[in-house]
């Protein structure tokens, strides 16, 4: 005896709001592409003006007056990243901890510092370093206030959310035996959020290493000020070298921050 | 000396039937009390509601006064799964039953704490057997280890009354054995109020047994007037 031959499944039934959505998505996409992205015959005009840019950038400056100058710069680029990031972090650790669901003394501070944590993420560093840079003038402090903000957003996000992960027996054991919420911060939250928070750190001075580069772009101080000097002036051999000495810091930084990470986990 | 006594006591979350009702208990200096009971009795809340850890209506008292956090500085605590920071040491963890609202920072580690917390730490440890462990990591112990590093950390606190909600709980049947004669031992000449569904530990370590059913007590008398047949037929 043969077994029945069943019909193959129909194809699930689109609705017709499920249609109009996907083509209106698919729309939206369509026009985005058309008109900023690059056609195919820009790409092919692009293509010889790298030629053209890479050739003016060659060979890159080498004068040693220029470079120790650069070299400095590059000291203060990393000066507004650590310094940033140290500050961004200490202040983040009382943010945090008022952010924090269940471990905050405080609701309704919660609630703000929420807020303010999202805020400080939400709006881009270079738009905070114009903030700055009108309010506190031209230079490395601007930058360096920059990253400060920065590193709060980030910082303040991810270390609540460590000292929310952190196991809360220990921490409703201590406050059952009479310690008061900092107490049992300080006791149980931070000792157990710790590795997750010195990794967070290690990755917002990565970031901030990164920022301070290109904060320079709108007078926030550092080698990115240079950078764009050079390249206003039409200096390509200049941009050159310093680009290149970006690319070996932020390279090396990288390996840095990996390798404490590493060590940490 | 009554040292801990409720009347009246109940718990009730919302319109849902109370998971305790009509408590009329006191406890006496010196004894050792076991709360036995099926799972959802009541135990461990009619545990945390005498000693002030629960929102209960009814009156409670401490050592003849209002149940205050003032008076709960002379409750020592052991918890289920003993409830242990993992990541720092045992000493540690025993130092941070000093940790009290009236000061006592330094007792958030050993190595910060005054060397009276620490010597009091290491006796502590000493009590329960496990001075020699006292720089290991908490999560480097065995569960029964662990338990009996958190009846130290409730005992450095020198408690009138030592409390602990099913402190056997987790361990296997030796170790569980170990930590209720470690937690009797220690105890000795001080009041222990615990919480067991283990018959077997009630009645070996308990001089009294209240035993609960549905949020209400439906036994209490001595631990020797109590055969076992008794008592199973409460899980019947």
């Amino acid at each position: 005896m043969t077994a029945p031959v069943l019909a193959p499944p129909r194809l699930p039934r689109v609705s017709a709001l499920s249609f109009v959505l996907w083509t209106g998505v698919a729309a939206v996409i369509l026009a985005s592409i058309t008109q900023v992205a690059p056609s195919p015959a820009r790409l092919a005009d692009g293509v010889p003006r790298v030629g053209s840019l890479l050739e003016r950038m060659w060979p890159p400056e080498t004068d040693p007056a220029f470079l120790a100058r650069m070299g400095w710069r590059l000291v203060e680029t990393l000066q507004i990243a650590l310094a940033g990031t140290v500050l961004g972090v200490i202040l983040s650790l009382p943010i945090a901890w008022i952010a924090a669901r269940g471990v905050t003394p405080t609701r309704i501070g919660a609630v703000l510092a929420r807020g303010l944590v999202s805020f400080f993420r939400t709006v881009p560093d270079l738009v905070w370093a114009l903030i700055f840079v009108v309010t506190v003038g031209l230079g490395a402090v601007a930058g360096t206030m920059t990253i400060v903000v920065d590193t709060i957003g980030f910082c303040g996000r991810f270390f609540a959310e460590a000292m929310e992960d952190a196991d809360r027996a220990p921490q409703e054991a201590l406050r059952g035996m009479g310690a008061s919420q900092a107490q049992i911060l300080t006791a149980a939250v931070l000792p157990a959020a710790a590795p997750s928070m010195a990794g967070t750190t290690l990755f917002a001075f990565e970031m901030a290493v990164r920022s301070s580069v290109v904060l320079g772009l709108v007078g926030a101080g550092g080698i990115g000020q240079e950078l764009k000097s050079a390249f206003d002036l039409f200096q390509y051999p200049k941009a050159a070298t310093i680009m290149l000495a970006i690319f070996a810091v932020v390279l090396v930084m990288e390996w840095i921050t990996a390798f404490l990470r590493r060590r940490l986990s | 000396m009554i040292v801990l006594q409720a009347s009246g006591l109940r718990v009730a979350y919302g319109r849902a039937a109370p998971v305790l009702d009509g408590i009329e208990i006191g406890i006496g200096a010196g004894e050792r009390v076991a709360l036995v009971g099926p799972n959802g009795a009541g135990k461990s809340t009619l545990l945390r509601a005498l000693t002030g850890l629960q929102p209960a209506s009814g009156d409670r008292w401490a050592f003849g006064t209002p149940l205050t956090p003032e008076v709960r500085r002379r409750l020592g605590f052991v918890w289920q799964h003993h409830a242990l920071v993992r990541c720092a040491s045992a000493l540690t963890n025993v130092v941070h039953g000093l940790l009290d609202r009236r000061g006592g920072w330094r007792a958030v580690s050993a190595r910060t704490a005054p060397a009276a917390m620490r010597t009091a730490g290491m006796a502590a440890l000493s009590a329960v057997g496990l001075a020699d462990r006292a720089g290991c990591r908490a999560d480097r112990l065995s569960g029964g280890q662990a338990q009996r590093v958190a009846i130290a950390r409730a005992l450095v606190r020198a408690p009138d009354l030592l409390v602990a909600d099913e402190p056997a709980a987790s361990l296997d049947p030796a170790a569980g054995h170990d930590v209720m004669a470690r937690l009797t031992e220690v105890a000795e000449g001080r009041t222990v109020l615990f919480t067991s569904h283990d018959m077997d530990h009630a009645r070996a370590y308990a001089t009294r047994i209240v035993a609960l059913r549905g949020g209400r007590i439906v036994l209490d008398r001595p631990a020797h007037d109590l055969g076992s047949e008794t008592l199973q037929a409460l899980f019947a």
